[in-house]
């Protein structure tokens, strides 16, 4: 699969004078919990440790989400913020898979972060910012085993 | 491929949830809080929007 980059709107800076835009991998992604759905713009986030999402989303799909168990998270400027972690699924174009995400209603900055565990050791990510494109393709089983065994 | 133009649809959305529709040129509904966006979002029956947040236009992300 392969989706365009988001060129979205940023103002000027002492740094950058003539900004007015910035590229993002963002990709569309349906977060789901039982039979509520709920399709947002998420990071494909190499520097994220696992998937992230905010706490109104949980909530908006159902989940009960100071029931599950919480974990620091930490990013730049250490500043600590508190995910619970639950079971969801999330689809992306056909592929549909289980995730243990955390949900978190301190500011994240998107609607939704795609990291390793969930995200890349499901899919293998190619980022190619020159072609404004992300390639992202389903790990195969055989994939999966010879990353396990270090291949 | 090239990415999708959403500059300037969203430029007047700084540090706003909003809720897109699928062709993404036009925004369905857009809020302050999340919250507010999902529930504007679940009232639009002409298609389901892809719910999305468009950071503080000074801030650069750093995820």
């Amino acid at each position: 699969m392969k989706f365009p980059y988001q060129e979205r709107p940023r103002s000027p800076s002492p740094a950058f004078p003539s900004a007015k835009s910035y590229l993002v991998p963002f990709i569309p992604i349906v977060v789901r919990n039982g039979s509520k759905q709920i399709e947002v713009d998420a990071l494909v986030d190499s520097g994220a440790s696992g998937c992230l999402f905010p706490g109104m989303l949980g909530i908006a799909l159902g989940l009960d989400i100071y029931k599950g168990p919480t974990q620091a998270i930490t990013g730049l400027g250490n500043k600590e913020v508190t995910a619970h972690f639950h079971t969801i699924r999330l689809k992306l174009g056909e592929e549909e898979w289980q995730v243990y995400a955390g949900f978190s209603f301190d500011y994240l900055g998107a609607t939704g972060l795609l990291g390793q565990r969930g995200f890349f050791d499901n899919f293998r990510v190619i980022f190619d910012y020159k072609k404004e494109c992300v390639m992202v393709n389903k790990r195969s089983l055989s994939q999966k085993l010879l990353t396990l065994v270090g291949q | 491929m090239k990415a999708l133009k959403l500059a300037e649809l969203l430029r007047d959305y700084d540090g706003k949830w909003v809720a897109l529709n699928r062709a993404r040129t036009q925004v369905l509904a857009s809020a302050r809080s999340l919250d507010e966006v999902l529930r504007a979002a679940d009232k639009i029956k002409s298609e389901k929007p892809i719910i999305s947040y468009v950071s503080p236009l000074d801030l650069e992300f750093v995820g």
